[in-house]
This record gives structure tokens, sequence and C-alpha cells, in this order.
């Protein structure tokens, strides 16, 4: 054959035995001819599915238990998803050439996996996030995205070269003057649009960033530059037991554990509550209908804010532009809070106010919604100023499963989420870069179910991005 | 055993109609058709069933042990009778390709459970009805972790076998839960009908949205845990345009969540829309007396309000609002007050249609 081969520098022709023709692929590997197929006995096929049977594989762990994942969606290009490999594709993809800016919808931030963190609690801002996370047997404060205002604290990289980050792409540990600065215990934390406030058990509260009109709970300095700003404040003005901080776009309000509600920052709108539209630059008491309430929830992301009693009484100051508070005045500011009537919704247990629009939660799992945008009860409703029910229906709720409630909502500034407590996350409102995780970039005009792979535990909505702690199912 | 019929044409009349079975596990539908047909005939051939009919017995014996002594030329013949009419000689009135018979959404043979069947010429025009109106299905399937084969049933090549002692009905539950959750994005693309409109909105309201056209991807509207006994557990499953591989698939799909196997042991109809268990007849009610009153008993299914729900007749605003007891109004009967009225309660239609 060699011979054959060699003289005539062609391959010899074979017929095909399967079609009878002559073809190169087929003759090239001759040898496949000739050989027929190995046919296996009934006793060999019989003798490897026992085998097969016999083997019991093992796809849990021995240790299994339910791992915590964290997903992000929205804005990428701030960083405030953790995700690097967006900003930098090169760290992923050598052949990538571009960001990813937006990501609509749930992308699982591998960071936690990698460095085995353990997250416990999250906070989304103005394009940065604030995330508390375990690391073995310390428990860290960990922060990403825009630093131009020194809310995620200070970053010199390499130490002492003078070259402070302005924009932190992953994670990054945030470093407070702590008596234990490894055993954070935060408490609550949230995060303004260019400041953070961070409540840690036994310290108190510290603030960090931004505090052009106070929002940080001190003196304001004129003319202070707060980039690559060292200072992290720790408020001494307050009560001890403050055990939850809120901050709005330029305010923070502060809860005790007695109900009480302090507040400081920029009081334009009349956001803080406290009787005038002046800036507050120490923490002062709410006072207005409030006082004497014993204050469970307060909600702020705008200008807007609202607070929930331990009867179910819900109230409400700052701005009224968008018919928020328009059941009890007609003017577009309100300085002092004002009880606002809840007649239709029964108990009350948690409100969120918005940019225009806002939503409260009541002990049925109802959510109701009111103000102006997408309101999540189709394209027809644009503006209320009384609370509209939206169907429970739409959360699940049918004759087959007659129990599903709403747990949790919460909102950025032109849409709102909202937990049942299957764990599902339902999205609904303007889609502002992505931030619904629909997958789509459309805007929802009526509550829908994001596509996330694992339940969800604990979720917090930025003006632009949104983070979720889910669990795995198993 | 005395039949109340006592014409055979007259019955084979009443044979018109809606009726639905109990499929056993193990056979096919089309045998099962057979069966209906052949005891169909069976029992309107031991009717009367021919007017001028001999019966069947012997009057006068034929002597044939007459001698030829007897025999003259006047002798006339003992018994000259007309057998024309008789049942030997006609044969059998009714035949199996007498009756028509149509069934909507068949199921696999080893599949148990409801299967509706339309009989004669209104029957085959309301099977068509039936269908367009896409009715909710309720299924009960049995899986069983530890193993998988190559067509998810029990009855398959084992392909590999896994632990499954860590599964809790818990993690089962949730997973059933975010099974359902997921097709619920399915329900509202298969509408048809645009997701940023009002009618979107009010649709989804309603609770339950079905498919616009009838054959689409399977739609499931419900997955529930009933019983947990490991390794035996049981799903109820709610679902429209589903098929029985799919039935046998999701098994296997959820146990992958669970990180483990699962074959689907059995699958069991237990309501296709109105049509529930206590109307279906099992194998031995398959004859003539049990199936037409099955039909008398199955005719108050058959009314507009429960036909036309599922082929978006509220939408073109064919039908008055619930309770009026009005049928079908004619073209001039159209009203713009009615057809808001109509409008509103399209939530109701869709909620009580499937009870």
């Amino acid at each position: 054959m060699a011979v054959y081969q060699k003289c005539f520098s062609i391959p010899p022709r074979f017929l095909c035995t399967r079609c009878l023709s002559h073809h190169p692929a087929v003759l090239t590997q001759w040898a496949s001819i000739v050989e027929t197929q190995k046919r296996t006995k009934y006793s060999q096929r019989k003798r490897k599915q026992e085998e097969r049977k016999a083997q019991e594989n093992v796809y849990v762990g021995e240790q299994a238990s339910k791992s915590r994942i964290v997903y992000a969606w929205g804005l990428a290009a701030s960083g405030a998803l953790g995700i690097a490999s967006y900003m930098r594709p090169s760290l992923k993809f050598d052949k990538q050439q571009f960001a990813i800016n937006k990501i609509n919808r749930p992308a699982r931030v591998r960071f936690f996996d990698i460095h085995k963190l353990k997250p416990l609690n999250i906070a989304c801002g103005h394009g940065f996030s604030l995330i508390h996370a375990q690391y073995q047997d310390k428990k860290l404060l960990l922060g990403t995205g825009v630093n131009t205002d020194s809310q995620l604290g200070y970053h010199e990289t390499p130490r002492g070269s003078g070259r402070v980050l302005d924009q932190l792409i992953e994670p990054g540990r945030l470093r407070l003057p702590a008596q234990r600065p490894d055993d954070l215990n935060v408490v609550s934390m949230s995060c303004g649009r260019a400041h953070s406030a961070i409540v840690v058990e036994d310290e108190g509260v510290f603030t960090l960033g931004n505090n052009a009109s106070g929002q940080c709970g001190r003196p304001v300095v004129e003319g202070e530059d707060f980039s690559k700003n060292q200072t992290v404040n720790k408020l001494h003005d307050l009560p001890e037991d403050v055990v939850k901080v809120v901050c709005g776009q330029d305010h923070t309000l502060f809860l005790t554990a007695t109900g009480q509600l302090w507040s400081c920052g920029l009081g334009a709108d009349g956001q803080t509550g406290v009787g005038h539209y002046n800036i507050t630059a120490r923490p002062q008491l709410v006072r207005g209908d409030v006082e004497g309430e014993t204050i469970v929830s307060v909600s702020a992301k705008g200008d807007c804010t609202l607070a929930v009693s331990d009867k179910g009484d819900l109230f409400g100051w700052g701005n009224s532009e968008y018919s928020q508070l328009a059941s009890i005045t007609s003017e577009s500011q309100v300085n002092v809070p004002r009880r606002l009537p809840t007649e239709i919704c029964g108990k009350v247990v948690k409100a969120v106010a918005g940019g225009s629009m806002c939503a409260l939660l009541n002990d049925q799992g109802e959510v109701f919604v009111w103000g102006y945008g997408i309101l999540g009860k189709g394209p027809a409703l644009e503006v209320t100023s009384q609370p509209n029910l939206i169907p429970a229906a739409i959360f699940g709720r049918s004759e087959l499963s007659p129990d599903t409630r709403v747990v949790d909502i919460d909102c950025g500034l032109t849409y709102l989420l909202a937990q049942t407590d299957r764990g599902d996350l339902y999205s609904w409102g303007r889609n502002n870069q992505g931030s619904l995780g629909l997958g789509q970039d459309k805007n929802q005009y009526f509550p829908w179910r994001i596509a996330l792979p694992a339940e969800t535990a604990q979720f917090s909505c930025g003006p632009d991005h949104v983070l979720a702690i889910c669990r795995s199912y198993t | 055993m005395g039949s109340r019929f006592s014409w055979a044409p007259t019955a084979y009349k009443m044979l018109d109609g809606i009726f639905c079975i109990f499929k056993p596990p193990g056979l096919p539908v089309f045998r099962a058709v057979e069966s209906i047909q052949r005891n169909l005939a069976s029992d309107l051939n031991a009717l009367p069933c021919y007017e001028y009919e001999i019966p069947l017995t012997r009057s006068q014996p034929i002597a044939e042990n007459e001698t030829e002594t007897s025999l003259s030329i006047e002798a006339e013949p003992v018994s000259l009778q007309n057998w024309s009419e008789h049942r030997l000689v006609l044969g059998p009135r009714f035949e199996t390709s007498d009756f028509r018979i149509r069934f909507v959404d068949g199921m696999s043979s080893s599949a148990s459970g409801i299967l509706v069947l339309g009989i004669g010429r209104h029957g085959q025009r309301f099977i068509d009805l039936i269908a367009q109106a896409k009715y909710l299905r309720v299924y009960h399937l049995k899986g069983r972790f530890g193993w998988a084969t190559d067509n998810f049933t029990a009855k398959g090549r084992v392909l590999e076998r896994t632990s499954y002692k860590h599964v809790t009905r818990s993690k089962l539950e949730k997973v059933c839960a975010a099974v359902q959750a997921a097709y619920s994005k399915q329900m509202h693309v298969l509408s048809g009908v645009d997701p940023d409109s009002q009618e979107a909105y009010e649709m989804a309201s309603s609770g339950i949205i079905r498919p616009a056209k009838r054959h689409t991807s399977p739609l499931l509207y419900g997955v529930r845990c009933i019983d947990f006994q490991l390794p035996d557990f049981t799903l109820e499953v709610h679902s429209i345009n589903e098929q029985g591989p799919l039935l046998n698939r999701l098994i296997h799909d959820i146990a992958v969540k669970l990180k483990t196997l699962a074959v689907c042991s059995g699958v069991r109809r237990l309501r296709y829309g109105h049509f529930t268990l206590d109307r279906a007849l099992v194998r031995q009610q398959w004859h003539l007396e049990q199936i037409v009153d099955n039909i008398e008993s199955n005719e108050d299914l058959l009314t507009p309000d429960k036909l036309l729900v599922g082929a978006r007749a509220e939408k073109v605003k064919l039908l008055p609002p619930r309770g009026k007891g009005v049928l079908l109004p004619g073209p001039g009967d159209a009203q713009p007050d009615s057809c808001d009225t109509a409008d509103e309660n399209v939530s109701n239609f869709g909620q009580n249609s499937d009870r």
C-alpha cells in the first residue's frame, strides 16, 4: 500500500462500505472501512448497566449548607456593582476591549465567593455601595463605587504615594476608627448621594463623605475639599441607642430604640422635619406629629421622608411636589412631620419614599402606591395622592398559593422593588440604567418578577443599581 | 340485564355530546376509544334494532324423521317462513365505525386520569370549542429520588444513581415555588398582549393569564408539593398546553436543582377545566346507559360563559356580565355602556371559570 501511495502520490480508491461511493474523508482513513464496528453483547451491556446502578454519586457536599450569593444589576460604570471585570475587561478576557457600562439582569458578584466572604448586610447609594461581610471570625466593612467625596474612606495605593483612589471598581476595605476594627457589628448602614452613615454596636454612629449641607452631622466648613479627605466623623450629639440610620439624598435620619427620630443635613424641602428649611448641621430631635410616637420604620431616598409608628400610623414630611403629601397639604413643601390618612391601608408596617413616588406595606402583605410616575398600576395611573392597592395577584397570590405575601419593599428614585415570603423579587418603574433587572431596557408598568436563580434574603436599592443577598436552594 | 331503552335507534340519537372518562394507566387513548366504540355497538345491538325483526326462536321445529309415505303432491311445506328479516340474516345494525368519537388533549399511555371525549355531531363541535377554551389542567406527578433514566420515567434505562438523603420538604417546596414563578413570565409573553399597555396590567391583576393561541409552549401556573416521604414525593401541577414528556422532565429538573436525580413514576390528571373526577366514568362504566347519563349531566358545562373563556371572548366583548343569564347577544345588541361593564368583569371570568 505504501508503495502504491508513493508511486501515484494519490490515495488508493476504495468504495465506502456505507454509501458505496468514493469520498476523501473516508479514503484518508481507509482502515476504518475494513474494520467493522464491534458489537457489544447483551451480557456486556447488562453488566455495564448493573455497574452503573451499583455506583451511587453524591452531588451534594458533606457539610453542605445554604450558601449566600450576592447578585447585582444596574449601572456598572460607577463600579458600585463590585464586578471589576466590567470596568476592566482584560481582567477576565484578554481580547475583550469594551467595558460594560450597565447590566440589566442580575449578575453574580464573584468577589465574595473568591475571597470567601459571607455578606451580612448591604446598602446602596448614588453610585457606590457598602457591604458588611464576615471573613472567618472577622467582621469587616467593604465599599465599592465612586469615592469622589471620600464616602468610602481614604484609599491610598500604594501607601505613601499620594495616589488616592476616587473610584473603586471592586470592594475595598473601609476602615473605621473603632475600638475593635476587625469585629465591627454593624447594626445599620445607609448611603446617600455622597455620604454614608454606619451604626456599629457598642461603638456609635460614624459618618463619612460629603458634608456640604451638614449631612454628616458635623458643622459645615466653608470650602472644604471632600475628595482625598480622611475625616471619619463619630457623632456625639445622639442618644446611645441608635438602631437605624437612613440617608436621604442630602440628609440623614437616626432612629433610636425608643422610637425617637433625629435628623441632620439639608432642609431645603423640609426633609429634615425640624421645622425650618435651613441646613441642620448637628442632629436634632424631629418633633411635630411624630413626637410621643414610637417610630419603627423610616425611609427616604430623595427629598421626601416617610416614617411609620408601631401603631401602624404613617407620617410624612419634606417635598410634596409630586403629590406625595397632597392628602394633607396643598403646598409643595412640609417642614414638620404630619400624620397621613391611611384608613384604607390597614396597619402600615413599612413605607418607602422615592424621588416622586411612595409605597407602603401593610401587615397583610399588601402594597399601596401613590405619588407620581410609573406607580405599578399600568400606564393609566400616573399621579395620585391617595394610596392605591396593587392587587396581590400580581405578586403571585392566587387560589393555588393564597398565602403569598409581600414581606419587604424598597425603592430607588424612579422604581420600586418588592420581596415576597417565597424569596421572589418583583420590580417595576422607570428602568434607569437597567436597574429593574428584568433583562430589558424598557420601563415596566406593573410588578414583574426578576429571574433570580436563588431566593432573596435581603436587597438594597440605589438610584441606578441594586444589590441583593440571596440564598441558594440547597 | 334489562335496559331502560326499548329501541336502539332512539338510544343512538341520544349519543350526541360530551362525556368524560377516567383513562386507566397502561391503556393507550386510542385503545380506550376503540373499547368504548365496541361497548356501544354491542349494547345497542342487544336492543331491538329492526322494525320487522323475527325473534330468534323456533316456533315450529322442522320434522326430520318424517317418512316418505306422508309426502304427496298436495302436501304443502311444513314451514315456509321469510327469514330475510331475521337478525342472523340482517347482521348487527351498529358497527364500531358508526360512533365518531374525538378526544381533546390526550395523554401518554402510561398516564392516567380524566379524558374528555365528544361523540356525535354536536360532540365534534363542542370538542373544538373546549380545545379553544384552553382549560386549566391539574396533575398529580409522582416522583422518586435516587436515579435518572433515559426517558425520565421509572421504566427507562438507568443512567445514574445518586444520594438523596439531604433533600427535605422545605427545600423541595422552595424549588417548586421558583419553578412556578419562572413560568409566570412566560405567561405574560404568550398572552399576546403588549406588556406596556393597561390591558396587560388588568390581565396580570386577574391572576391567571391564558395563552393567546391554542398550541403554545407549555405553561405551568402552579407547582406544589403535596406529599413527601423520601424517596417518594408527589407534586400537584396546574398547567395549560403541557405534554407528557414535559411533566416527566419537570421532575428531573426539580431534582437537579436539589443536587440529586429523580424519575417520574406516575402521572395522573385530576381535572380538565370544569371536568372533575366525580364526572368521569371508570372503565366498568363505559357502557351505553352511563355514557348517555354522562352526556346529559355534562350539558351544563357547555354554556357560552364556560366555553368561550379562553377564546378571548371577554376581549372581543361577546360576553355579558356573569350572572345575568344572557346568551350570546346578536350583532345589534352591543352597546358602548354594556361593553364597559363587560370589560370590568374580565377578572371574574378568569377566576371563576376554572373552579
